[in-house]
């Protein structure tokens, strides 16, 4: 259930990140380009939220101190992102 | 310096073991168009460019490739982690790379080739350097090609099928900064 | 004098003289092109797939999605 939910986020989290980041390799080339910039920026703030969201509930998904955790140490909590569970449930 | 995002850019997840296809796509990660050298290619590079778009553009490529690095070795991970014992022992060129390494993702070919920066090359001059990179993009689109013919199982398939259309897309981003290069060469002409 | 490539199709006759060989071979370089250098057009931002759509696809953008048909058994293409 817990881990449903997880993943659930964790693939809306994926889907802005990457239009984030195909976003800024466009704009790299493109700097003046307000339209792609707007939604550049417009992707932040959902990608903020829901990395906010994520972090309140399962703990940091960034390391060196870019997420609270609560105790114990919740870093290193599995599975890691190369282990196929945790990737369980998407597409 | 970097951070670590503890998720894969792109979800892998394989369920059928196949250590033999997971020798052959172990080239993506240590081998000669693979994404190590795709990374350490465009991060050796960025210093030597002058204009900040090229600075950016091979800053944040390099960045992701080490993403795509990190889900080529979630496959070959997950394909080798389960194959039963006497599946490998069958197969005279997997149990060579049974041998040295096991279970493990070592950065190399699945042949027992060591990644070498023989592979790369960091040129100091912007043009040599972006046209290695266009050709780079190529080769690696060439090889997930290969993969994906040497592949029947979907949950394979699909990230490498991924993995490809990001080269695409590489390769008009490094393409629109050659252009761009070029007219930073043209205006220096002009001084 | 400069080179000019009409010059040289002066005695230029198509052997199949249709509509579309009248323009063959095509006048290239193009005018603003130099030789001995590689163009990539310059992407416009158009059409922006839906951030799931893109993430399935591979790209933000429809334009650059060139999907693999893999080679099936015996053939090359």
């Amino acid at each position: 259930m817990m881990q449903g939910s997880r993943e659930r986020l964790l693939n809306q989290i994926r889907a802005i990140e990457f239009t984030t980041l195909e976003l800024n390799l466009f704009l790299n080339s493109h700097p003046d380009n307000q339209q792609a910039l707007r939604d550049f920026n417009n992707g932040v703030r959902q990608l903020k939220a829901l990395k906010n969201e994520y972090e309140r509930r399962f703990g940091p998904l960034v390391n060196f101190g870019f997420g609270y955790s609560r105790c114990p140490w919740q870093w290193i909590n599995e599975p890691w992102p190369w282990e196929a569970d945790s990737n369980r449930g998407c597409y | 310096m970097w951070l670590y995002e503890k998720k894969l850019q792109y979800p892998v997840n394989i369920k059928k073991p196949n250590y033999k296809l997971g020798a052959a796509i172990l080239n993506q990660f240590g081998g000669p168009d693979g994404e190590l050298a795709a990374s350490l290619r465009y991060l050796s590079q960025r210093p030597s460019m002058p204009i900040p778009e090229a600075k950016a553009m091979l800053n944040d490529i390099g960045t992701e490739e080490l993403a795509h690095f990190e889900m080529i070795q979630a496959m070959v991970h997950q394909l080798m982690k389960d194959e039963p014992i006497e599946k490998i022992a069958a197969d005279g060129a997997t149990s060579v790379y049974y041998t040295d390494h096991g279970r493990a993702t070592w950065p190399g070919t699945g042949t027992g080739v060591p990644w070498t920066a023989a592979y790369i090359q960091s040129k100091g001059d912007p043009i040599a350097d972006i046209y290695e990179n266009m050709a780079a993009e190529q080769k690696a689109r060439a090889t997930y090609e290969y993969l994906i013919d040497l592949a029947d199982d979907p949950d394979v398939i699909d990230p490498l099928r991924w993995l490809r259309e990001r080269e695409v897309v590489h390769f008009q981003r490094f393409g629109e900064i050659m252009n761009k290069l070029y007219e930073w060469k043209d205006s220096k002409k002009c001084f | 004098m400069y080179y000019s490539y009409q010059d040289d199709m002066a005695g230029y006759k198509p052997i199949n003289p249709d509509k579309s060989r009248d323009k063959c071979p095509p006048p290239y370089p193009e005018p603003d092109m130099v030789l001995a250098r590689a163009y990539v057009p310059m992407q416009k931002y158009g059409k922006i797939y839906s951030p799931e759509k893109a993430l399935k696809h591979g790209s933000l953008f429809p334009e650059l999605v060139r999907p693999y048909k893999k080679r099936g058994k015996g053939g090359r293409c």
